[in-house]
């Protein structure tokens, strides 16, 4: 009897195996098996991970992960080339209409289905969903800029390899231009002491865009000398720094209004509470690596030395139309 | 199969549990292990198994070391019943019994013979009526048994028990004993015991431990003497034969001291009158004394019982002058004598005679008369039992009576007192 | 016994239909349909097409044999890793309360996965590799800890696990304060996702899972005589700090595979035991088999979910089973409360 069941079991056991194995490598083969994309022109780029990509050579069908992306693309006016953007690109408007593809982890089957020829993402994506979509077959290129001429170098990147080389070219003229006519003023003047904030105890330090933003801006961002790029900050801290000027980020993530600030214990005794010089500032404009960054840095400009930056007063300035403001 | 024990020593946390632990066990052996709580019992077993390893001292299996052998040898060879059992999952009793197997079973599963002994071991335990059911649904008898099936299913040349029947009930105690019993036939049995009478009942050989040490070891008759059970656990005992199996049999001695500043009661009693007054009378605190009684009477038994200090008289003869006087010695230094109700003759009319020397003496006597004594004196006794009321015997129906009359004195001299009252 | 051992087998039939039809169900349901996704997504039609090799070159096909069916395949392999090694720690530890990630396996993971964030490491596999690792060394830790004067103790490796999980956690948590970008990823790795699913993947995973699981199939016997106690085994000749040894190790392989590459998902390993063991009883020759199929079945509907609901962003399939995991475990709790198993 014990012998029977156990003659029953082991062939039990062996079919199931038997069915396993088969059924894995029929899968592979299938999948395996299929044909290699036909051979398109490419070209060799290295993005900001020094990784070395064969990209499609005019690449038609891309899909953007990540706001900086999105908007570069657009600056570049390549909305038509764009199949899909990732969940938090809203900038501009046009961006509503557009296929998503997924926020922290890309939607791999949505983006298949989109059937791109090129990937551009920002640090948004992660190194593994990267290397996840390079499993099925993807090409993707990320970008990762430490500074203001990262973003410009971005900005080439994607012209080049989408044939749109000399607007990516005045563009960034327009930008520079736009930069130095702030610098060129802020180098030489008195550097407030600036506190800003994009969520509660949260700030700008070191290698952080916003702090780069601050000193062109024209301020002394007193989370400067913190150790981590985007440090928690105590009241300590920023009551003993006395900052001048408070600003604080509005937008998708932040809660914050002027009344939090002076309700902190402490705080009123700082300059900037006392003179009431606490201002909000759209936070995409800090925060996402792209063109509107010299937006932001206007506005930093216009809030820091109002007497010497009358005029912009809007703290709104999405419009695309000042990127073309001659000057 | 022969497990011999050599100068085991186990300290734990700086404590010796065991001490220098000796001895040697054969197939066909039962022996009983036994001492007060903390005196090593359980951790000798535990060494014998190799669960724990003694720092001194080697136990050996038909010659080999213990420490030697792998865990599945030790276990395809002894089997261990310990004191509970708790299994959390819900295995049926099969199941665990089967589990009894484990040292033997090679390969992935069992054979069929493994299914057979494992039936064999539920039948000799009788709980094949329980296999199907799952093991915490059985009270503790069941329980018990089932995992003696497991031990069984080992096929064990050694068997340890670390007090099997604990928590059972008298039948299940009786029922599981007598299959360890029938079992040591063949294996070694070694169970440690907390009932000195089921192990002097049971056992072939007792081993009494205390302090880590081992006090005496040999046969149940040896080891088990008041002298050893006083030093073991300092309780005063009394040792009777078992009459069906011959082997002793232990009574605790539970009267208090006996506060020897009290009243000392002398009896007079004899065939069976004095067994209820005496028991009473040892349990109060009081001294009790009683003559002069024939060896073989049952009041003289029960007076040994008592401890009580008695005289005694060689059957099949009248009371000797030397009994009497020692029992007027008896009298003299008794506070009270009580006189029960016993069949007098010539043989014994001398002791009626003390009870009226010990009124001379001014000894308060109580004499217990429930109905008219028979007569084997030809009268004389009569004459006695009227001396007996001039000398102002107290005379009471039963022995509550007495015993509450004996609880009414304060004192021979107080008594003399009222005494002289009296007769003025 | 007979009748135990017949309906034992059928439970092991149903289940196993119960794996083929929820992997032929499932490669339907997806964000792309045809089960699921909106007009644009796969039509029926398109699905056969692909299934019978009419349609070869398709981003349909890459859709549906690649990403989708190796998602499938490697959620029935997480789910088999964390039932079994839930049911193996379930048992080694005689507590209804264990569950895969008791010895350290998850706040070692955490810590690895956290530290491949945090020092930017950029090769590929670098954060599965690095969980992995600390997954392992964190039960090293675990069992070096709770040995005392040479004896492993089931309760103090119970506790050192505790002790060893909370301070990895705080390590975890510091790296988390310092890393600033990639936070987000991070914290979603945490919640257990099996998104970076790949033909690849599930050919790495597959052959450690299988092994371990195999591996631990063979003890089951010595688990079975691990319930009883430590004492008990012994007596009956386990080497129990040899087969503990042997099965922590077992474990830590399979669950620190699978929470490589699936980060930290939570109820699988701690139900799908309880319930097998509802079914088939509590021998684990029956008990580990079943559990595996059932942890598959779980957990790829589980991801199904996951990735579908609430389509085209995806829920952390952790949410998913602690949502049907947490409900039944009370209603388990409540219904057992003499401890019973």
């Amino acid at each position: 009897m014990a012998k029977e069941r156990d003659k029953t079991k082991k062939i039990v056991v062996f079919a199931i195996a038997v069915v396993l194995i088969a059924s894995i490598s029929v899968v592979a083969i299938l999948t395996l098996n299929s044909p290699k994309e036909s051979t398109t022109k490419v070209q060799i780029i290295t993005d900001d991970y020094g990784r070395k990509i064969s990209a499609p050579a005019n690449p038609e069908r891309i899909v953007s992960f990540g706001p900086s992306v999105t908007e570069i693309m657009f600056a570049l006016k390549l909305e038509d080339r764009i199949v899909g953007i990732d969940d938090n690109s809203n900038y501009p408007e046009e961006t509503k209409h557009m296929e998503r593809v997924g926020g922290i982890i890309p939607n791999k089957e949505k983006i298949m289905s989109l059937n791109p020829d090129l990937i551009i993402a920002s640090d948004m994506l992660s190194e593994e969903n990267v290397y996840s979509l390079e499993d099925c077959g993807l090409t993707v290129v990320c970008l990762s800029p430490r500074n203001m001429d990262g973003i410009f170098e971005n900005i080439v990147l994607i012209g080049s390899m989408t044939g749109k080389t000399e607007l990516a070219e005045s563009i960034i003229e327009g930008l520079k231009e736009r930069i130095n006519a702030v610098t060129g003023i802020t180098q030489d003047v008195y550097k407030p002491r600036i506190y800003v904030e994009y969520c509660p105890y949260w700030t700008f330090g070191p290698g952080s865009f916003g702090n780069d933003l601050i000193s062109m801006a024209g301020g002394r961002n007193i989370a400067s000398a913190t150790e981590a790029k985007y440090p928690n900050i105590s009241n300590e801290y920023v009551v003993g720094h006395n900052p001048e000027i408070i600003i604080f980020t509005v937008g998708q993530h932040a809660t914050l209004s002027q009344a939090n600030f002076i309700n902190r214990p402490g705080w009123e005794t700082t300059d900037a509470v006392k003179n009431n010089r606490i201002y909000p500032i759209d936070d995409n404009i800090l925060t996402i690596p792209g063109p509107r960054m010299v937006d932001g840095l206007e506005e930093l400009a216009h809030i820091i030395h109002p007497e010497l930056f009358p005029l912009l007063t809007s703290s709104d300035l999405s419009s695309y139309d000042s990127l073309n403001r001659g000057r | 199969m022969r497990l011999e024990v050599e100068g085991v020593c186990f300290t734990y946390a700086s404590s010796r549990i065991l001490d220098n632990i000796t001895f040697g066990v054969s197939s066909g052996e039962f022996l009983g292990v036994m001492g007060p709580n903390g005196a090593g019992k359980t951790t000798l077993l535990r060494c014998i198994s190799n669960v724990l390893k003694p720092h001194h001292g080697t136990i050996l299996i038909d010659k080999d070391d213990v420490k030697s052998l792998s865990r599945k040898e030790i276990a395809k060879n002894m089997g261990v019943v310990p004191q509970t059992s708790a299994i959390d999952f819900a295995f049926t009793v099969f199941d665990i019994v089967l589990m009894g197997r484990t040292p033997h079973i090679t390969g992935m599963s069992e054979s069929l013979k493994d299914y057979e002994i494992t039936k064999k071991a539920m039948e000799l335990t009788n709980t094949s009526y329980l296999s199907k059911r799952t093991f915490d649904e059985l009270s503790g008898g069941e329980k018990q048994r089932v995992i003696i099936a497991r031990a069984l299913a080992q096929q064990p040349k050694i068997l340890l028990l670390d007090e099997p029947t604990t928590h059972l009930d008298i039948s299940c105690q009786f029922e599981i004993l007598n299959l360890v019993k029938s079992l040591s036939t063949e294996i070694v049995v070694i169970s440690v015991f907390h009932d000195l009478n089921l192990a002097a009942h049971y056992c072939d050989s007792l081993m009494l431990l205390k302090d880590n040490k081992i006090v005496s070891i040999g046969a149940p008759e040896n080891v088990l003497t008041p002298a050893n059970i006083k030093k073991v656990y300092d309780v005063d005992v009394l040792i009777k034969r078992n009459p069906f199996t011959n082997t002793p049999y232990i009574i605790p001695y539970l009267f208090p001291r006996r506060n020897k500043k009290g009243m000392t009661v002398h009896v007079i009693c004899g065939g069976g009158s004095g067994e209820q007054l005496m028991n009473t009378l040892a349990k109060s605190h009081l001294n009790v004394t009683a003559g002069v009684l024939n060896v073989l009477d049952s009041d003289f038994e029960t007076a040994k019982t008592l401890d009580i200090n008695v005289i005694g008289e060689i059957p099949f003869s009248e009371i000797t002058q030397r009994s009497y006087e020692t029992n007027l010695d008896l009298i003299k230094k008794s506070d009270v004598v009580v006189l029960t109700d016993f069949p007098v003759g010539f043989g014994n009319l001398k002791n009626i005679e003390a009870a009226e020397k010990a009124l001379d003496m001014g000894i308060p006597v109580i004499v217990i008369q429930t109905t008219e004594k028979r007569d084997f004196t030809n009268g004389k006794l009569k004459d006695c039992f009227a001396r007996l009321r001039d000398k102002k015997a107290i005379f009471v129906k039963n022995v509550e009576e007495a015993f509450v009359t004996i609880g009414n004195f304060k004192g021979k001299r107080e008594f003399n007192k009222e005494q002289r009252e009296v007769i003025k | 016994m007979m009748n135990k051992k017949t309906s034992h087998k059928w439970v092991f039939v149903c289940l196993l239909f119960a794996l083929l039809f929820t992997i032929v169900i499932t490669m339907m349901i997806g964000s792309m349909g045809p089960v699921g996704g909106g007009n644009d997504g796969i039509s029926f039609q398109a699905f056969w097409d692909v299934i019978s090799g009419r349609d070869s070159s398709s981003a349909f096909r890459s859709i549906i044999l690649d990403i989708r069916l190796s998602r499938i395949f490697l959620a029935g392999l997480v789910g088999i890793s964390l039932a079994v090694a839930g049911t193996t720690m379930q048992g080694v530890f005689k507590n209804p309360m264990a569950d895969p990630y008791i010895i350290g396996i998850s706040s070692g993971a955490s810590v690895g996965a956290a530290v491949s964030i945090f020092l930017d490491i950029k090769f590929d596999f670098s954060l599965p590799i690095l969980a992995f690792l600390g997954a392992l060394l964190a039960v090293f830790l675990v069992y070096d800890i709770s040995r005392v004067g040479g004896k492993v103790k089931v309760e103090t490796l119970l506790l050192s696990g505790i002790a060893m999980g909370a301070f990895l956690s705080a390590i975890t948590s510091f790296l988390i304060c310092m890393t600033g970008k990639q936070l987000h990823f991070l914290v979603f790795w945490l919640m257990g996702g099996l998104y970076l699913a790949s033909w690849k993947v599930v050919a790495t995973a597959f052959p450690p899972i299988l092994l371990g699981t195999v591996g631990i199939f063979f003890f089951s016997r010595h688990l079975n005589v691990l319930t009883l106690g430590d004492e008990p085994a012994l007596n009956l000749g386990i080497d129990i700090d040899r087969t503990r040894k042997i099965l922590l190790t077992l474990t830590a392989l399979v669950a620190g595979v699978a929470v490589a590459f699936s980060g930290i998902i939570g109820f699988v390993g701690l139900i799908m035991p309880h319930i097998m063991r509802l079914l088939v009883g509590p021998n684990h020759r029956t008990l580990l088999p079943a559990s595996a199929l059932a942890g598959a079945i779980f957990l790829i509907w589980a991801d199904t979910l996951a990735r579908t609901i609430i389509a085209p962003t995806e829920l952390p399939v952790g949410i998913i089973t602690a949502l049907c995991g947490a409900p039944f475990f009370i209603y388990l709790l409540r219904k057992h409360k003499g401890g019973v198993m």
